[in-house]
């Protein structure tokens, strides 16, 4: 049941594209009656008109599907089509259609195409854009292995978020949140030197892995039952999670640090040869 | 910000056009006119 409640608020978007399979039915009454009358255009707007709402539909369904998946952190980025871009225009232009087949002039169906498109847009809202990573290239670094460690970073990070939104107990979505944060912190760090990588990847590979993992499976198993010692271990182990996260990325600037002080003592050094400083 | 309410609006706006434009596509089919004759203009 929790399970079922969980993946239901992260799946119930798609339902939305209900309206696009519902309310268009009329058309199909149209259409058929139409047909049976011997009105061949006004048959040809409203099958039209039906045929792109329902296209629209399902355009619209596959972006959210490929949303929710994303947001569970399942995939790595967006679905790359734009499905409710193309959904959009579906929608605008079988309203037009409908508009016509209800007996309503060019101006007349335009304006329902507008309404329509509007309404969409408001609705559905837009398509999710896949998170630009561009990194520096760095002599000796695999950029490309380091943007796919650092999207799937991402993706894990997205992953715990939506899990903490089904945690009921408010601390514990409180510490995720502030885990996340750190999670972000040290993977912009690695976006600005893509060295760190290296020294962050048994960070990536083990700590942030296990954290997802942890989360989803607590996120699962007691979303609304509370059960005071596992409630009590999880705690310690968020606590033992955002100390960690907290020391990765203070160890990345350490870095950042002991490097900049050697590139200073080594000019001080050239400085003092040439008998400036 | 929440986007409930731009939700609601995007419902409700779409909701409307669509079954006005359905409906009166199916009486458009039935009777052969653009609109319910007690709509038109200077009808008993």
């Amino acid at each position: 049941m929790d399970e079922l409640f969980r993946l239901g608020r992260a799946w119930a978007p798609v339902g939305k594209t209900a309206i696009l399979f519902v309310l268009p039915f009329p058309f199909l009454v149209a259409s058929l009656w139409a047909l049976g009358s011997g009105q061949m255009t006004q048959f040809a707007l409203a099958s039209a008109a039906l045929a792109l709402l329902w296209g629209a539909g399902i355009f619209t369904l596959r972006g959210l599907v490929g949303e929710a998946r994303f947001l569970l952190g399942q995939t790595v980025d967006p679905p790359p089509t734009p499905f409710k871009t193309l959904g959009l225009g579906l929608t605008g232009l079988g309203a037009l259609l409908g508009a016509m087949s209800a007996g309503h002039g060019v101006v007349g169906a335009l304006v329902f195409a507008v309404l329509a498109a509007v309404g969409y847009r408001a609705f559905f809202g837009r398509d999710l854009r896949p998170r630009k990573i561009e990194l520096p290239s760095v002599p000796g670094v695999d950029t490309g292995e380091v943007t796919e460690l650092l999207k799937r970073a991402y993706a894990q990070l997205l992953g715990i978020e939506t899990a903490a939104r089904s945690i009921r107990v408010p601390e514990f979505g409180d510490r995720l949140a502030r885990i996340v944060a750190w999670g972000r912190r040290i993977l912009a760090q690695i976006e600005e030197n893509p060295k760190d990588a290296s020294r962050a990847r048994k960070f990536l590979a083990v700590y942030l892995d296990g954290a997802e993992r942890v989360t989803q499976q607590y996120a699962k198993t007691h979303a609304t039952a509370r059960n005071a010692p596992l409630e009590e271990n999880f705690r310690r182990l968020l606590v033992d999670m955002e100390s960690t996260f907290a020391s990765q990325h203070a160890k990345l600037l350490e870095r950042e640090t002991t490097a900049l002080d050697v590139e200073i003592e080594v000019l001080n050094a050239r400085l003092r040869q040439e008998g400036i400083a | 910000m929440s986007k409930l309410p731009l939700r609601i609006f995007g419902f409700c706006l779409l909701a409307v056009t669509l079954s006005l434009a359905s409906c009166q596509s199916v009486w458009h089919s039935v009777t052969g006119t653009a609109a319910p004759a007690f709509l038109e203009r200077g009808s008993d």
